[in-house]
């Protein structure tokens, strides 16, 4: 009997035990050992685009690839570890991933970051969606230090890229006087973008809007004349997020009616005076607050926006229940699917509500929101310079191989994805830069001054174009693709004004009382919005605000951009 | 000799169980640890820094840390009572049914909401809520205003109390059919001799027959006194109603996990077990001070 209970109590303990070693972290080797003395290695090593002797494997955290476009290609059956862009690493730098995990963009993959640093077993390479992240996987000595990789590695075309952000971008990824991550280089959004349905204004006689009172008058006429036919009452009016604004060019997020009245809400400005202040506690708000207030009353704005969800955002205007929205230039892709729906559908984009300047103002983003690093203890910490190389100058600039490259076109004009770092780094300009060279060349038939990069684009557009030509029907990618690019050229073309945030990153302070922070705020906003409060409520929120913590807040952020 | 062989025969078939509990239920009662840390993933529990008290002080003098109690509690209670009251009479109604077939049915159909997960009741729920749903269509024909249910402060909880209701108390009844099955037919035909009506009957040999279950459930549904359904509340809410249905779970999960202060969101779990478990103890006492009935 005592035995059996021994057996039974060392078999417990065992499984605990077992389970306890399971929480430890894992230092996973490479497999290939390196010589370091070896010519082939060392040139591998520190070259921006010499090849590995021996292929190098490594671990990737990667966002969700959607490989369904290729299906009915001759690319149907390509995955995460073998598609277009592996098989062109693997040629050129004779390197091969494997995904330690993948997850879709967002939360979930931020989720995934989050659990891979608990569980202290990080992919050699994955993007980090956060500053805080990365600043604790540096204070935790968790990534590995890129200064050399990235003096050694990176390309001249690469290191002129980042140069055009004054450093800026850079800096941001360093500690200590240390490179830690590679930065997403975040170029401009551009300003927010109105996109209506041009049909629905022309069935009413609408003209383009520059004002805010024209905004207000198309959301009315779109209500009253009903030009969708959805019956009385039944259309619906600006679709807009829950989190109403605060995102540089964020999506349904109407950012422009808040810098139309200087306000600046979920940004760090600067009061003129070198300090920081929290623009969302500043007393223009209240302005804003009272027309969105107006606007909602009057059904001009969604009234279940609150309880929308993003698919349900994209079914209302799909669907032809409403048919205007705040985003950005590439805000076609939102509503692609409208044309599916109803053939009479058009929308357009148009760059307003103006001031008093004739000038839309726009509050830029961070320079850089996300990152990618390498695990520390990784043999091959230059490969990520490497990768970086391959995927932003040499397949977009340098590749003269056209097989080589032909694959990669095709994904492109598939749009599909496949590329191994979730990020990119290009121009601070590159967009207006970009979509000039494009719509030039549609015009004169010169694509000589295209890259590989716009070349892509400009097959895109042509093919659609000409299918319109043609009198053909075109497909919902060719058409948003294209409207991005000419929304795009729109935006190039329009002055606007920009206020930087002073500030992006975290204090101290915030990660225990900014949720509690957040929420206050949030609640305010909905709550004036919807008109459940006063706009003088907003008052009371100021105060509160101050007490719970968002005055010692701003002074820690006062003193984090003075170091 | 005999008799303590049989004993182990059972001991062993119980062991399978013993070793899941003792992997997920006892192994990670390590972690509580975390709490009186300010813990740092990478470094792991042995090597990051003792705060002693510092988490738990943090939470009592959070500006909402009230208004998330009284969130709490009032959205558990509610839930508590009204199923308890919906499982029994849904019970003792479906008891009243003779025809087995029509039992049967309505049994299973009340079970299935059961199975679901809220990520998809959340849409459902939603989309009946909403303007366009089928309430607001019925008080529209009443001639009254419609309501954007799941945006108000003022019904939002009643919406949580009610769909948490309809997804449970279908699985709620069984335990209570199991024991209206228990109680012995003979009472009930000298009951009916003696001139007792339904009502009586119900009163003098049902409730008393089930009583000690109710006390079981009851008793058992104490500890979730602070356990409001963080999946139900996080699938449906949004910041228009946090002042109403903000509750621990899900203040934890912003804080705790989204800005990820892992020993603070510890701290509060820890202080919810603790009471928890005070609450179901003195329920227990209670229960066999007054019933002469306990579990335990």
């Amino acid at each position: 009997m005592k035995i059996k209970k021994v057996l039974a109590m060392c078999l417990i303990s065992a499984m605990v035990l077992g389970s306890f070693a399971g929480c430890g972290k894992d230092e996973g080797e490479s497999t290939v050992s390196v010589n370091q003395e070896d010519p082939a290695w060392k040139e591998a090593m520190t070259t921006p685009y010499g090849k590995y002797p021996e292929t190098v494997n490594y671990t990737l955290g990667k966002t969700v690839t959607n490989f369904d476009v290729l299906d009915g290609t001759k690319y149907e059956g390509d995955d995460d570890v073998n598609n277009a862009w592996t098989r062109y690493l693997k040629e050129k730098l004779n390197v091969q991933n494997t995904n330690l995990f993948e997850a879709n963009d967002g939360d979930d993959y931020e989720q995934k970051v989050s659990m891979a640093i608990v569980s202290g077993e990080i992919p050699d390479i994955m993007g980090v969606g956060d500053y805080d992240t990365l600043k604790q996987l540096y204070e935790n000595d968790l990534i590995a230090d890129l200064t050399e990789a990235y003096e050694n590695c990176a390309s001249d075309k690469i290191k002129e890229i980042y140069d055009s952000y004054d450093g800026v971008c850079l800096k941001r990824a360093m500690f200590d006087g240390k490179l830690m991550a590679l930065p997403t280089t975040e170029i401009s959004s551009g300003p927010g973008i109105l996109w209506l349905r041009k049909d629905w204004m022309d069935k009413c006689g609408l003209e383009e809007p520059k004002t805010m009172e024209d905004i207000l008058n198309i959301l009315e006429q779109f209500l009253v004349q009903d030009p969708g036919g959805n019956g009385e009452g039944k259309t619906v009016g600006l679709v807009i997020d829950p989190q109403i604004a605060g995102s540089s060019g964020g999506s349904y997020m109407p950012n422009n009616i808040f810098t139309l009245y200087g306000a600046f809400p979920k940004q760090w400005i600067d009061d003129g005076n070198g300090n920081a202040i929290y623009g969302s506690v500043q007393p223009e708000m209240k302005d804003v607050l009272e027309q969105l207030a107006n606007m909602y009353q009057k059904g001009l704005i969604d009234k279940q926006f609150v309880t929308r969800t993003g698919d349900d955002r994209k079914g209302l205007l799909n669907s032809g229940k409403s048919g205007a929205f705040f985003g950005n230039w590439w805000g076609a892709w939102e509503v692609a699917d409208s044309m599916s729906l109803d053939k009479e559908a058009r929308w357009e984009p148009y760059i307003c509500p103006v001031g008093s300047d004739g000038k839309v103002t726009l509050f830029a983003g961070n320079p850089n929101s996300s990152y990618v690093v390498v695990r520390k203890g990784f043999e091959h910490p230059e490969l990520i310079v490497k990768l970086a190389n391959m995927q932003f100058d040499y397949s977009r600039y340098e590749e003269k191989d056209d097989e080589a490259y032909k694959e990669l076109a095709d994904y492109s004009e598939l749009n599909a994805g496949g590329t191994i770092l979730a990020m990119n780094i290009d121009y601070y300009d590159a967009f207006p830069r970009s979509s000039k060279k494009v719509v030039d060349a549609l015009e004169s038939g010169d694509t000589s001054p295209l890259n590989r990069h716009d070349m892509g684009t400009y097959v895109n557009s042509k093919k659609y174009l000409d299918s319109l030509a043609n009198g053909e029907e075109s497909t919902s990618p060719e058409w948003a693709s294209y409207n991005s690019m000419t929304a795009a050229s729109l935006v190039a073309e329009t002055e606007v004004n920009k206020v930087t945030p002073v500030f992006f990153g975290s204090t101290q302070s915030m990660p225990l009382k900014w949720p509690t922070l957040d929420k206050m705020e949030q609640e305010m906003l909905l709550k004036i919005i919807t008109g459940e409060k006063p706009v003088d409520y907003f008052d009371e929120f100021v105060t509160e605000w101050n007490k719970t913590g968002g005055e010692q807040i701003t002074e820690e952020v006062n003193q984090a951009i003075k170091q | 000799m005999k008799r303590k062989k049989d004993q182990m025969a059972l001991h062993l078939m119980m062991l399978p169980g013993m070793i899941l509990l003792a992997i997920f239920s006892f192994t990670p009662m390590f972690g509580i640890i975390m709490a009186f840390q300010n813990y740092m993933p990478a470094r792991g529990i042995a090597k990051s820094p003792w705060v002693g008290m510092d988490n738990f002080i943090f939470m009592f003098q959070m500006p909402d840390s009230k208004q998330i109690f009284i969130n709490t509690i009032t959205i558990a209670v509610g839930k508590i009572i009204l199923s308890t009251f919906v499982t029994i009479v849904f019970a003792l109604l479906l008891n009243e049914i003779k025809n087995k077939f029509m039992k049967r049915s309505i049994q299973t159909i009340v079970y299935l909401p059961n199975f679901l997960s809220w990520v998809i009741l959340a849409t459902v729920v939603v989309n009946i809520f909403s303007y366009e749903g089928p309430i607001n269509a019925v008080l529209e024909m009443l001639g009254i205003e419609p309501i954007l249910f799941m945006a108000s402060n003022k019904w939002f909880r009643s919406v949580l109390i009610v769909t948490d209701v309809w997804k449970g108390f279908g699985y709620g009844a069984i335990i209570y059919l199991a024991a209206l099955s228990g109680i012995d037919p003979g009472l009930y035909e000298a009951a009916a001799i003696d001139g007792a009506n339904r009502f009586k009957r119900v009163w003098h040999i049902t409730l008393p027959g089930i009583l000690p279950t109710i006390m079981l459930v009851t008793i058992m549904n104490l500890p979730n006194v602070l356990n409001a359904g963080f999946d139900q509340i996080f699938n449906l809410y949004n910041p228009l109603v946090m002042e109403t249905a903000d509750i621990i779970d899900t203040w934890v999960y912003r804080v705790g996990l989204v800005e990820r202060q892992y020993s603070l969101g510890t701290a509060v779990g820890l202080l919810r077990s603790i009471v928890g478990i005070i609450l179901m103890l003195s329920a227990n006492k209670i229960a066999q001070k007054v019933t002469d009935y306990r579990i335990f």
